[in-house]
């Protein structure tokens, strides 16, 4: 095992990490290079010197503390609304409900000029003559182009049967 | 838990005398100020209790409660100012809190004690400024003494991840940490 290799492996080997044989040519290593002696015990020091940054103690009362902080504690539903009304009440943000105020009611009036139902009999009284009997009679304007060609059809019976 | 889940109130006191210490520790390592720590600390075990009814035991109730602390923490860290530690800070807001750190500061020599306090300033900042998941993993590892299994419920990710993780960050804290290696034995 070269030093190169060796010093990638570092981390694991002092995790316990590295299979039997990889630990072999590890320690075989470090018995004869000073260099990675001294880079194995530098990784290990500083995890050691994390000891160094000891614990705190609670606070005495930390459990007096507690049952208090939870009798007092509010539900999210509270909190949630307490939340809504600091947001509401805040100065600062009028401008941004002013113009959420002014989208929303064009948007509404926008959105109702759009899908707007008409009443039939409002509809009907604007529509000119023509196309009003149009409506009344709009199985024959579907087959208007039959009409119009009636009477050559009837004249088309008589040609046909000119021959018989 | 199961006990509380009963309606045995002293179970709860009994769970919290346990795991109280540990969580604080947790949060204190994790954002770096006391008061948050405690006030964190609290909170975890305010959901616990609410949670009372809808727990169900299918993780370690350590993993459990130790990922709360853990999202709490976050939530805290991204939401707050950090401010950088210092040598020329204490280590803490409070007078108090340094004694608090030292072991027995009359059995050890005032130059120890000094020296001690300065090394801990320089771990706390090169534990801090790990990446957010390899100081995790760290401080689960190390200071909580978890097992990767754990640490990786924790975590939400594989045991493998939380192993790369923690190599990672032995290697950025020797890099960071190297200049007091040369320092001599107490």
């Amino acid at each position: 095992m070269k030093c190169k290799e060796l010093k990638k492996l570092i981390p694991e080997f002092l995790g316990g990490d590295l299979n039997s044989s990889q630990a072999n040519d590890f320690r075989k290593h470090m018995k004869s290079c000073r260099a990675c002696q001294l880079e194995v015990r530098a990784y290990e020091s500083s995890w050691e010197m994390l000891d160094s940054w000891q614990d705190i103690e609670p606070h005495p009362d930390y459990v007096f503390r507690f049952w208090n902080r939870l009798v007092s504690h509010k539900p999210w539903h509270e909190e949630l609304l307490a939340g809504l009304r600091q947001a509401l009440t805040n100065r600062q943000l009028v401008p941004v409900y002013a113009a959420v105020c002014t989208l929303l009611i064009v948007g509404a009036f926008t959105l109702k000029t759009t899908v707007e139902v008409r009443n039939p009999d409002e509809v009907l009284a604007v529509l000119p003559s023509d196309e009003l009997d149009m409506v009344a009679n709009l199985d024959l304007a579907q087959n208007y182009d039959i009409i119009s060609d009636l009477d050559f059809l009837e004249d088309m019976e008589i040609i046909e049967n000119l021959d018989a | 838990m199961l006990e509380f889940q009963k309606g045995n109130v002293p179970a709860f006191e009994t769970l919290m005398r346990k795991y109280y210490a540990r969580i604080l520790n947790f949060s204190y390592r994790f954002v770096g100020d006391r008061d948050t720590a405690e006030d964190l600390a609290q909170e975890v075990f305010i959901k616990v209790h609410r949670s009372g009814s809808s727990y169900r035991p299918q993780a370690k109730f350590q993993t459990w409660i130790y990922t709360i602390a853990k999202n709490l923490s976050l939530n805290a860290v991204r939401s707050m100012k950090r401010q950088a530690v210092s040598l020329d800070q204490d280590v803490d807001g409070e007078d108090g809190a340094m004694q608090r750190q030292l072991a027995d500061p009359k059995a050890e020599h005032p130059a120890q004690v000094l020296q001690r306090q300065e090394t801990a300033v320089i771990v706390q900042e090169a534990v801090n400024s790990l990446p957010e998941n390899q100081k995790l993993a760290v401080i689960l590892r190390r200071y909580e003494r978890l097992s990767y299994e754990a640490i990786a419920e924790t975590m939400g990710c594989s045991p493998e991840a939380v192993k790369s993780l923690l190599n990672r960050a032995k290697e950025n804290l020797k890099v960071k940490l190297s200049h007091l290696l040369h320092m001599p034995d107490k």
